[in-house]
């Protein structure tokens, strides 16, 4: 299924670009469409969205169809699903 | 409820407005729910806002100019010229001379009514109960999430309401934080995220905008008025004018909110 990423803030400048569609398995976690993303995406990106042990970072935020949804939960998405990865912002 | 309600039945322990006020904000209280009632109910708030730049700045002025009874107001340091693109309380004849002072002026020049408490430091750890207590609601417009989070902790462990407030280049951020009821700043981001950098790209419309939008969620919370944005995010990108509103839930693992 092709699921469309959107990048917003900080993760929209590593990005390099405001969205991207991927397709994945039917079956795939949210933890394997994020590292999906990271390893298509720059360097700095793959730093953003995923730490060490290539988990997502506590830090990300992640939204389904403008939700917020725990890194770790399991979701079931459809095809044409649209995906926001972003961080909290701090500029005042 | 706002906290002002919770003071007096009524608005029986509001404070009186006299002719002054009443010829100040005589077109504001035609506002659909503000009316004299909403106007005393400013007037009796005391409000707390983190750092006076670009957006707190924003906030703090919108504020003096609604009827806020009292602003207290915590940012360290003296003006750059690096400031004077957004901060709006800062003036070019006082680079090198403290922020705070600057805003003073400009706030008591626009407002001689205003009761100020000012403290030339930033929120921290040491200081951020002290500071909260003094308050009704917080309004958190700091550049460093470390005193975001020291923010966030004080608000949890006193249940005041914050309005979360932030921006980058072209977008902004916002929500109001309900200890208890709505996601802390740490459900959403336990750390800071790890590309954040202490200078960012920033346009002073930008910062304008979200501290306007802050100021209205003050103004909605002690009023009353309409609806806040909790449980919501609004985020925004004015490259393109996109607006959009994100549902948020706590986090059950929260080591700030979660009991």
């Amino acid at each position: 299924m092709i699921i469309n990423i959107r990048f917003d803030s900080q993760v929209r400048r590593l990005a390099e670009c405001n969205q991207t569609s991927i397709e994945v398995d039917e079956a795939a976690s949210l933890k394997q469409i994020i590292r999906c993303v990271a390893e298509r995406g720059t360097e700095s990106l793959r730093n953003a969205l995923l730490d060490e042990s290539q988990s997502p970072r506590s830090s990300l935020l992640v939204f389904i169809n403008n939700e917020l949804i725990a890194k770790d939960q399991l979701v079931t998405l459809h095809d044409g699903a649209e995906l926001t990865l972003t961080t909290l912002i701090s500029g005042g | 409820m706002s906290a002002i309600e919770k003071n007096g039945e009524g608005g029986a322990e509001l404070p009186e407005l006299d002719d002054s006020d009443r010829a100040i904000y005589q077109w504001q209280m035609w506002a659909d729910g503000i009316g004299e009632t909403g106007q005393r109910k400013l007037k009796a708030a005391s409000v707390l806002v983190s750092r006076i730049g670009g957006v707190g700045g924003t906030v703090a002025y919108q504020l003096a100019a609604a009827g806020v009874g009292r602003l207290i107001l915590a940012h360290a340091g003296d003006i750059k010229p690096s400031d004077l693109n957004r901060q709006l309380l800062m003036t070019h004849d006082r680079i090198g001379q403290s922020r705070i002072e600057s805003a003073k002026v400009r706030l008591l020049a626009l407002n001689p009514r205003l009761k100020l408490e000012l403290h030339a430091e930033n929120i921290n750890d040491s200081n951020a109960d002290m500071l909260v207590r003094k308050a009704d609601v917080v309004v958190d417009c700091a550049p460093l999430f470390a005193e975001r989070f020291a923010m966030n902790r004080a608000i949890v462990v006193q249940g005041k309401p914050m309005v979360e407030c932030a921006m980058y280049e072209f977008e902004g951020s916002l929500t109001t934080i309900l200890p208890g009821t709505t996601a802390c700043l740490a459900c959403l981001s336990p750390v800071a995220p790890a590309a954040w950098r202490r200078e960012f790209p920033v346009l002073g419309a930008v910062a304008g905008t979200v501290g306007c939008l802050a100021a209205m969620e003050v103004i909605k919370w002690i009023t009353g008025v309409g609806e806040t944005l909790a449980g919501t995010m609004l985020t925004m990108d004015l490259s393109s004018m996109t607006f959009c509103r994100r549902k948020l839930h706590r986090d059950p693992h929260c080591s700030v909110c979660w009991p």
